[in-house]
């Protein structure tokens, strides 16, 4: 296979899933450290699983070792990867630890990629394609730990945790 | 010379015939159900191995969602087979051990390949996907 690159600095998504999951597991970026590794001298390493196939971009499925979770690949991290065949690019979009989402139920799946959604920014009032606000001039809760966001579409709104500076 | 055997004595090599006979029972018993484990891992790994992305592509709706019923009702059973009391009690057993920890691995493997049916035919984790691609220009 011809030489290709592993960029994980392209997609907005994964830096804040990164940055999300990085709350409950403080070697995440160790643990991936060494997964682009793998996968940036193999892409089939890491246990990888084409899930879906494409003439010009491919899904993959990766499994990494949780430093913090400690039950090897298996019961660790999952990242979604896609690859461009055009530029031998594979840009990882989505990481969730399989702890989380370990049991294949239909409601958990729902939750999961709601709470997913929700970390992104986007509505998850049902069907609602809108993104979530904050309000202009943001509004915090009393204890100032939580801010306001407001659907653009259908204005719903939920209280957040205040991002951290920086 | 006597060839006289007392009551006690009688009593005393018959408990240790029995107390024999019964470990060879236990020990049969565990190794058939380490031989089941081993038999179900193994089943469980062929059918992960057979269910490829480009099966699951080739599928209509209709195939995969009820396939993915099937398999979700065989994880559960899975879970809560790893999960029973008489399974906690056999892991403790050193070789059965292994075969229970195998088959909770090839259980988790089973749910990766049902993560891959869900999500792809979820609408909320396509639009992540579009919306991923379209972000780092795809």
């Amino acid at each position: 296979m011809a030489a290709h690159k592993v960029d994980s600095t392209k997609s907005p998504q994964f830096k804040s899933l990164v940055a999300r999951w990085k709350k409950d597991h403080r070697h995440i970026q160790d643990d991936l450290d060494k997964l682009f590794e793998a996968i940036g001298k193999d892409l089939h390493a890491a246990s990888a699983w084409r899930v879906q196939a494409g003439p010009n971009v491919e899904v993959y499925k990766y499994k990494q070792n949780g430093s913090d979770i400690r039950r090897g690949a298996r019961y660790g991290w999952r990242v979604v990867a896609l690859f461009d065949k055009r530029t031998a690019t594979l840009c990882p979009i989505l990481i969730w630890p399989k702890t989380e989402w370990g049991d294949a139920d239909n409601d958990l799946y729902s939750s999961a990629i709601e709470e997913v959604l929700g970390v992104l920014g986007y509505c998850t009032n049902g069907g609602c394609d809108g993104s979530m606000k904050t309000t202009e001039p943001p509004q915090r809760s009393v204890d100032g730990l939580h801010v306001k966001l407001v659907c653009d579409k259908c204005t719903c709104s939920i209280w957040r945790d205040q991002p951290n500076e920086g | 010379m006597s060839n006289a055997i007392t009551f006690d004595e009688i009593e005393r090599k018959t408990e240790k015939t029995l107390g024999y006979a019964f470990l060879a029972k236990a020990t049969t018993n565990l190794a058939v159900v380490a031989y089941r484990l081993i038999e179900l891992s193994n089943g469980l790994d062929r059918l992960v191995t057979i269910v490829t992305p480009e099966k699951i592509q080739a599928m209509t709706p209709e195939q995969c969602e009820s396939l993915t019923i099937q398999l979700q009702q065989l994880h559960r059973l899975l879970v809560s087979v790893g999960k029973s009391d008489e399974i906690v009690t056999l892991s403790q057993v050193p070789v059965l051990g292994k075969c229970v920890e195998n088959l909770r691995g090839r259980s988790v493997d089973l749910s990766d390949v049902i993560d891959d049916f869900v999500l792809l035919s979820n609408p909320g984790f396509q639009r992540l996907m579009s919306d991923c691609s379209t972000a780092i220009g795809l």
